[in-house]
């Protein structure tokens, strides 16, 4: 970012016109010349008298790196070894889905004679994902608009905009908890919390375990047996390779993607603050494309990072049959989609076949601007039926298909993923 | 593309501008029109298609301030009074530099930033001070042009050339100044 200081405009008329005005008027003896070339005059000999030598420096910083959607940072530009400054401005460049303070993205400062200036303006983003910030121009002029330093080019800044999650909650505990530690009851018996019994002592058995009332009523000692207590696993898979509808931000109108990816940052928020693991595997062209199941806050931020990397597009050499997703036995595999392309379908029947608990959450916007041709209406409502084929094939295979509403969506579902499990199944022989 | 040919690109920075801004290309306007209507007052005589040229141009420059459209503006109403007006040293010819310094010091603070860039209050000031300060100087030089016409001193061939000395001394200095900046950026 280097650049020096160059005559104005202002400077270049100033001279050019006071001189010639000058000239006329010792030419033609019109003293009434010199009285009007004398302002310009004034302003042309005070600017090269305060001709600037040292040269600014600029710099542009964000406040944070990354922000959740909504939130808004503050973008910097300092400039330094700015004694020959007295004004400076800064434009920003303008960024769907960035909202500026001040709207065009102009700021500009006075000198107030420090040695150096900050220019900032406030910006939020209103939309998930990793974008470049911070691109534009600083120039500063010197005292009298004499001379001009810059237009300089500002480096780009990345912001990551992190997804806020949707609102989600949900009561039911997973269907087949497999960890060692957690708040999911589990199959077997053990020390937690969740009455499983009342039976006769056995040696092994606490004090305080005891059921009093029982042991005098039987006159043989009972105790209280509880379900172990373990924590789950949970693979979300969103489907990045379609986006169906257009994205008005944080408080527009949503597209399918956006959906999904509020909907897989909301459940693992809930999962993760339970104690519960979970991983995260994209179906499309994004870059970082799975995420191994883990548990803790750290892991959170990472699944809300990954999440905002999420590009909309197919990927070219994807095979859903020969994926690997690193997922263990017991886990529940939540897959976010409109259900709208054949590598998500097949995706889902596969891992369904593997004996996995699958859930799809539906993520087609309830409203889509298809437009007003007709033409276009007709493909979309031709390809609406094509996906309730879709969905009811899916449904055949015993996976359940819920939309997208919120605290509850998965309750019901996983209660009867649960049952399921604990029913005796038929074997074929 | 140059700013000329870039049509929609200058409607846009107008539609665009701050309010300072639009105050301040409103004032070349104003302050070339009231150039011209101070030409017949001042004694000159009134060409009502050169003036319409003028105020085009006007208009042009308050369009595109930052171009060098304000220097043919500028100097083309220094020429105007020239050839328009006889040799008077009344009270309009200073309201005629006023004018004049308003265009250009107009031009130049809608030049100090984008479209939309807000000129805050202390420059506003500190300009105006500017202002007073040339205007001060164009005054005084009119008392002393008036105290010259009122003692009515013969023509001197040495004061025309010390003053086309001065005059050569000044462009020698600009000249040298910003062929020194042109080096420093190659």
């Amino acid at each position: 970012m280097t650049a020096t200081w160059r005559p104005t405009t202002a400077l270049l008329r100033a001279a050019l016109v006071s001189v010639l005005l000058a000239a006329l008027a010792v030419v033609l003896g019109r003293p009434d010349l010199l009285v009007l070339a004398t302002p310009l005059l004034v302003h042309a000999v005070a600017c090269v008298v305060r001709r600037p030598v040292e040269v600014p420096t600029a710099t542009g910083t964000l406040g944070v790196g990354a922000v959740r959607e909504g939130e808004g940072t503050t973008y910097r530009v300092d400039l330094e070894h700015t004694d020959a400054v007295e004004h400076a401005v800064t434009a920003v460049g303008r960024h769907r889905w960035t909202v500026l303070r001040p709207a065009n993205g102009v700021v500009s400062a006075t000198a107030s004679g420090a040695g150096r200036m900050r220019l900032a303006m406030a910006m939020a983003s209103t939309r998930w994902g990793v974008r470049p910030l911070g691109d534009g121009l600083v120039a500063a002029t010197s005292a009298w608009a004499g001379w001009q330093w810059g237009p300089v080019r500002l480096p780009m800044r990345t912001l990551t905009t992190l997804p806020l999650p949707g609102r989600f909650d949900s009561r039911a505990p997973a269907p087949h908890p497999i960890g060692l530690v957690g708040t999911n009851p589990a199959r077997r018996p053990g020390d937690g919390s969740e009455l499983a019994s009342i039976r006769p002592f056995q040696p092994g058995d606490r004090l305080r375990r005891v059921q009093w009332r029982v042991s005098l009523r039987t006159r043989t000692i009972h105790v209280t047996s509880t379900v172990a207590e373990q924590d789950a696993s949970v693979l979300l898979v969103v489907d990045s390779g379609v986006e169906v509808g257009e994205s008005g931000g944080l408080h527009g109108l949503a597209s399918s993607l956006d959906i999904a990816v509020r909907a897989a940052g909301a459940v693992a928020e809930h999962y993760l603050h339970r104690g519960d693991r979970v991983g995260l595997r994209m179906l499309g062209s994004t870059r970082q494309s799975a995420l191994s199941p883990a548990a803790g806050r750290r892991h959170l931020r990472a699944v809300l990072e990954t999440l905002a990397r999420v590009v909309p597009g197919e990927s070219a050499g994807l095979d859903p049959t020969r994926m690997r997703f690193r997922v263990s036995a017991g886990s529940v595999v939540i897959v976010f989609s409109p259900l709208l392309s054949h590598t998500a379908v097949v995706t889902i029947t596969t891992l369904a076949s593997r004996g996995l608990d699958v859930v799809v959450v539906d993520t087609l916007p309830e409203e889509l601007d298809i437009g007003d041709d007709r033409r276009r209406a007709l493909a979309w409502r031709m390809r609406l039926l094509e996906r309730e084929d879709v969905i009811g094939r899916v449904r055949r295979h015993g996976i359940p298909v819920v939309a997208w509403h919120g605290p509850g969506t998965l309750d019901q579902i996983l209660v009867q993923l649960g049952r399921r499990g604990s029913r005796p199944r038929p074997v074929a022989r | 593309m140059s700013v000329a040919t870039d049509f929609f690109g200058v409607l846009d920075r107008v539609a665009e501008s701050s309010r300072e801004q639009l105050v301040l290309r409103g004032a070349v306007v104003v302050a070339s029109v009231a150039f011209l209507v101070l030409v017949p007052a001042a004694g000159g005589t009134f060409h009502p298609v050169v003036s319409a040229a003028f105020v085009v141009l006007a208009v042009v420059v308050a369009f595109l301030p930052e171009s060098h459209s304000a220097v043919a503006l500028l100097l083309g109403l220094g020429l105007l009074w020239a050839f328009a007006v006889p040799r008077h040293l009344d009270a309009w010819l200073l309201a005629a530099a006023a004018a004049l310094l308003v265009v250009h010091v107009a031009c130049t603070l809608v030049s100090l930033g984008p479209a939309g860039h807000t000129v805050d209050g202390a420059l506003l000031r500190a300009w105006g001070r500017r202002v007073l300060w040339c205007w001060a100087a164009a005054f005084g030089v009119w008392l002393l042009a008036r105290a010259v016409t009122l003692f009515d001193l013969p023509g001197s061939g040495f004061g025309l050339g010390a003053a086309l000395l001065a005059l050569l001394a000044w462009v020698t200095v600009l000249t040298v100044r910003f062929a020194m900046d042109e080096d420093a950026d190659d």
